[in-house]
């Protein structure tokens, strides 16, 4: 009987937290007309399906998600790379100034983009890179702050005896840190892969600025350039977000239990 | 399989850096770069895309690449690209902004090039240049918007009522406002409201009615005027509506229920001040509307404003690109483009002739009688633009909806207003 009535409240909460899903999924098929009728009603009347082909006739939705999908598998995995290994650094090597230099990439985070988006505009107009992914990429590969802390606190936890016993084998700080450090942190990893990518997935302001041709737009900008200043475009908007949930969902069923186990391990390491 | 991953990562990032170069001179060809807001894919975007092929064929030896974004992303990545010196050679600026630029020195006075072509022809540029204090022209018009009284033509005739008519004061249209509103559901409370006359686009809102009343925002000499009696006796008809008669829905609900792009459309008011760009969403919530001239104030004032957004040259152009991007604005002008661009129903024509034409007039959907808004447009004020027109407009808004909110009293909010938005003006000393 608990457990029955366990489900029951799992199934209600479930219920719950799926409602406002199903109303975007609903407004994603109303028309205007009908999405800005007051009192708002829940089921759309009539059912208007042409809403979901009219994204992808309006924008090329599928070019948009492959940028996104270059774009943020490229930040995650040179953000992965990177901060483990500056992160390994800061925490298993004897370094001068190691903790001021923590510090230093910490403090950092503290600078807002919107503070920081001209200069690296100017600097990337230099570089010639701008309109292209470049932008968007390559600093993910230099190291975030955030992934130094978190690889450097994973790194911390790995018991030393480890590395004194792989050193009195023969390896050196690379074997080390390949072989024998990188696999004891693998929640970390993937936890910074998934942050990482969300975090490139749905960026806005940097896309916005950067990217100007058409064809390289990335999905949140895709989604975002539907909404018109004085044209009702809200239901076009809502279908177009919702279709741009649909790979990041897909991606997350398929991974789903390396996710949770990172995310928990990561957690309860922390 | 490893030694493969490098390669791989490699092509990856070649893909990621694969992008267009610069703006090149190639084949004796003028490339420029034009920047425009228009939803992706839709009239606005397809029929701007239109007349860049069609421009570029008659013009063989200017090329146009299109930056074109949504109307907030198009500022935010503007801001950025007018710092970093990377902005397009001509750009579609809301004219709002165009003073808030020419400030900054980011546009090229267009008053020489502007002489190829008839400024009789064209609605907007006195208003243009009556913004600079120095009749520089910054921008030249692409589309002209002002406000006139929407009203919807079933709920009238529900309720009994003629039309509205130009005779018409704020008391005629208290009174109709009074027998529109209905409470549907029998709560105590309207849920169907004669007018909307608070709304954050302050041009379909406040801004009218305290011109309407026989006060001012700014006085000829460029000052904050908006602590009057005047503007008091405006934003209190406003307090009645909402507060006491109970006609208008009050700060919140407007605000909760969509403001101007939805309260009309969706049938909750039955008349709003609204600019030409409403009539697309009205359109679209598939009612039955009219228009009429703004009712008259007190003294018979209507209080007409208009605001010309405009095409405008980035100064930092050389000069074949700055040339080659006024032939896109005499093209734009032109009475095929404006006859094209009319056809979207986004903005007034600024080419007399299409303004005149059935095109405009007769374009064979609702609503009828759009003489109204070249009536309006022929007598409209200028904004009062100004190169802090953001921070000014912000300084005055905020104290204004205050006391429409009944937070403070009009006195103390106007007063607010006036030395704030003034301090706001006082502080940027554009550089002569």
């Amino acid at each position: 009987m608990p457990k029955r009535l366990a489900y029951l409240v799992l199934v209600a909460g479930a219920a719950v937290m799926l409602l406002p899903f199903l109303a975007s999924l609903f407004n994603s098929l109303k028309t205007y007309a009908d999405y800005i009728a007051v009192p708002p009603g829940f089921l759309p009347d009539p059912f208007e399906w042409s809403n979901w082909t009219q994204v992808w006739e309006r924008a090329p939705f599928g070019v948009y998600a492959a940028n996104s999908l270059l774009i943020a598998s490229l930040a995650a995995f040179g953000n992965v790379l990177s901060s483990a290994m500056v992160g390994h650094a800061l925490a298993r090597m004897k370094l001068p100034a190691r903790g001021a230099l923590l510090t230093a990439a910490l403090a950092t985070m503290m600078l807002p983009t919107v503070v920081t988006i001209i200069p690296s505009f100017i600097l990337f107009r230099e570089f010639g890179w701008l309109d292209t992914f470049l932008p968007l990429i390559v600093p993910f590969w230099l190291a975030t702050p955030f992934g130094i802390f978190l690889m450097r606190q994973s790194f911390l936890a790995v018991p030393k005896e480890f590395e004194e016993a792989a050193t009195i084998d023969g390896a050196g700080p690379w074997r080390v840190f390949t072989r024998i450090h990188l696999p004891l942190v693998k929640p970390a990893l993937a936890t910074l892969t998934v942050f990482t990518f969300m975090s490139s997935w749905g960026a806005v302001l940097e896309p916005t600025v950067y990217l100007t041709s058409p064809d390289k737009l990335t999905l949140p900008i895709g989604v975002m350039g539907l909404r018109g200043q004085f044209v009702g475009n809200d239901q076009l908007v809502t279908a177009a977000a919702l279709m741009s949930l649909l790979p990041i969902l897909v991606l997350f069923l398929i991974a789903q239990r390396y996710f949770v186990r990172g995310a928990m391990a990561a957690g309860l390491k922390g | 399989m490893r030694a493969r991953t490098p390669a791989a990562l490699i092509a990856l990032l070649a893909m990621a850096a694969c992008g267009s170069g610069p703006a090149a001179e190639s084949d004796g060809r003028t490339t420029i770069t034009l920047g425009y807001y228009a939803e992706a894919g839709g009239p606005a975007d397809g029929t701007m895309r239109k007349l860049v092929a069609d421009f570029m064929k008659a013009n063989p030896t200017v090329n146009v690449k299109i930056e074109s974004a949504a109307y907030d992303e198009f500022y935010t990545r503007l801001r950025t690209q007018l710092a970093g010196r990377k902005a397009p050679d001509v750009w579609l600026s809301d004219g709002a902004l165009v003073q808030e630029y020419a400030g900054r020195k980011s546009l090229r006075d267009l008053n020489d090039l502007a002489k190829s072509l008839n400024a009789d022809d064209y609605y907007g540029i006195d208003l243009i240049r009556k913004s600079d204090p120095q009749g520089r022209l910054f921008g030249f018009p692409q589309g002209a918007q002002t406000a006139v009284l929407f009203y919807n033509r079933t709920m009238f005739k529900q309720a009994g009522l003629a039309e509205p008519t130009g005779e018409w004061t704020y008391d005629d249209l208290m009174a109709a406002a009074k027998k529109l509103t209905k409470d549907t559901n029998g709560d105590g409370k309207p849920d169907v409201y004669g007018f909307r006359s608070y709304s954050k686009s302050f041009t379909e809102s406040w801004w009218p009615l305290v011109k309407a009343f026989g006060g001012d925002i700014l006085d000829d000499g460029g000052k904050v005027a908006v602590d009057s009696q005047p503007a008091r006796d405006g934003l209190n008809w406003m307090l009645k509506a909402m507060h006491e008669e109970k006609v208008s829905p009050d700060v919140v609900t407007t605000d909760a229920l969509g403001g101007s792009q939805t309260l009309f459309p969706s049938g909750v008011v039955a008349m709003q001040l609204g600019i030409y760009a409403r009539i697309q969403t009205a359109a679209q919530g598939d009612i039955d509307f009219g228009v009429a001239p703004m009712p008259k104030g007190p003294g018979g004032k209507r209080g007409e404003i208009a605001n010309i957004n405009s095409w405008v040259i980035n100064s930092a152009s050389a000069d074949p690109q700055a040339k080659a991007a006024w032939k896109w604005i005499e093209f734009f002008s032109g009475e095929g483009p404006q006859t094209a661009w009319t056809q979207i129903g986004e903005a007034v024509p600024i080419n007399k002739k299409v303004a005149a034409s059935p095109a405009f007039l007769e374009p064979g959907k609702p609503p009828a009688g759009r003489q109204v808004f070249l009536d309006a447009l022929a007598v409209a004020d200028d904004l009062g633009l100004n190169p802090v027109w953001s921070e000014y407009t912000g300084a005055l808004a905020k104290p204004i909806t205050s006391a429409l909110s009944k937070e403070v009293p009009v006195d103390a909010a106007l007063k607010t207003a006036q030395a704030d938005a003034q301090a706001a003006i006082d502080r940027f000393t554009p550089g002569g």
